[in-house]
């Protein structure tokens, strides 16, 4: 019974991990979100993705959440008329990191919301393990 | 002091046991609200079975060779793993609906509460019955 509720910290544990590796990636996303090529020819930085998977753990009987992959997005780069930056083309195009700001935010809302509901998930079970213990007052 | 009332001790150590055990398939749920294709579980336990495996050692008579005793009690409860339907479901293949999630784990907590409470006023009541004034 107790274990049954250890392992359920454990699981929203998992959750709070992976939520926070998102907002680690959407981070980097918006910091390089102005990044330009530095020289023509040159890619600039490249949006980073993230996606999870659920895996069983069979100590705990219950499936966690892990980072399954940390990939690149392929989008379009940005094209920007810029003639006198170092980096541009023969057509003065710059090109510019394929973020888009609105989606990492909303990205980062959802990891947030997440977060809050795996964090209010270990309230509750410390409250219940809590409980238990009282039954021996 | 019958065991009628250890019986209750026993009913409520298997629904204590159940709640701990939805309260982990709530986490594994929540914690999964953004994996792609994680579809909610739930678990289930026959509280009816249960009560009446519990409640039916009274035997009817058998007067006649037509007559059959009432199912026999079936020993212990199991919990059953289910994927309910629910409101919504994301292009990735993910239903778990937070709020949901979030209102089933109050519920479950508070349904906790109740039944700890309820063991402590029972053994509180056995305390009491056994003599120990300084329980009450």
């Amino acid at each position: 019974m107790a274990d049954d509720l250890k392992n359920s910290i454990a699981v929203a544990g998992s959750g709070l991990q992976a939520q926070s590796a998102r907002i680690k990636i959407v981070a980097q996303n918006i910091a390089n979100s102005d990044a330009t090529a530095t020289s023509p020819g040159e890619d600039p930085y490249r949006r980073k993705t993230i996606s999870f998977k659920n895996v069983l753990d069979k100590e705990i009987g219950a499936e966690k959440v892990v980072v399954s992959k940390i990939g690149v997005s392929k989008g379009e780069f940005e094209k920007i008329y810029d003639p006198a930056h170092p980096a541009a083309d023969k057509d003065g195009y710059v090109k510019k990191a394929n973020v888009n700001r609105n989606v990492e935010m909303m990205d980062l809302r959802e990891a947030q919301r997440t977060y809050e509901a795996n964090l209010s998930v270990i309230e509750v079970t410390k409250a219940m393990l809590t409980r238990t213990l009282d039954i021996m007052r | 002091m019958d065991t009628s009332s250890l019986k209750a001790f026993s009913l409520m150590q298997q629904k204590l046991r159940y709640m701990s055990e939805r309260q982990r398939i709530i986490a594994q749920n929540i914690a999964n609200a953004n994996t792609p294709g994680y579809k909610t579980k739930d678990v289930k336990m026959d509280f009816g079975d249960m009560v009446s495996a519990k409640s039916n050692t009274v035997k009817l008579a058998v007067t006649n060779s037509k007559h059959i005793q009432p199912n026999k009690p079936s020993g212990g409860t199991k919990f059953t793993l289910i994927e309910p339907d629910t409101s919504e479901m994301t292009p990735n293949g993910n239903n778990v609906v937070m709020e949901d999630e979030l209102m089933k784990m109050q519920g479950n907590n508070l349904d906790y509460q109740t039944t700890t409470e309820l063991y402590r006023k029972m053994a509180k009541m056995m305390r009491t019955a056994l003599g120990d004034n300084s329980g009450g």
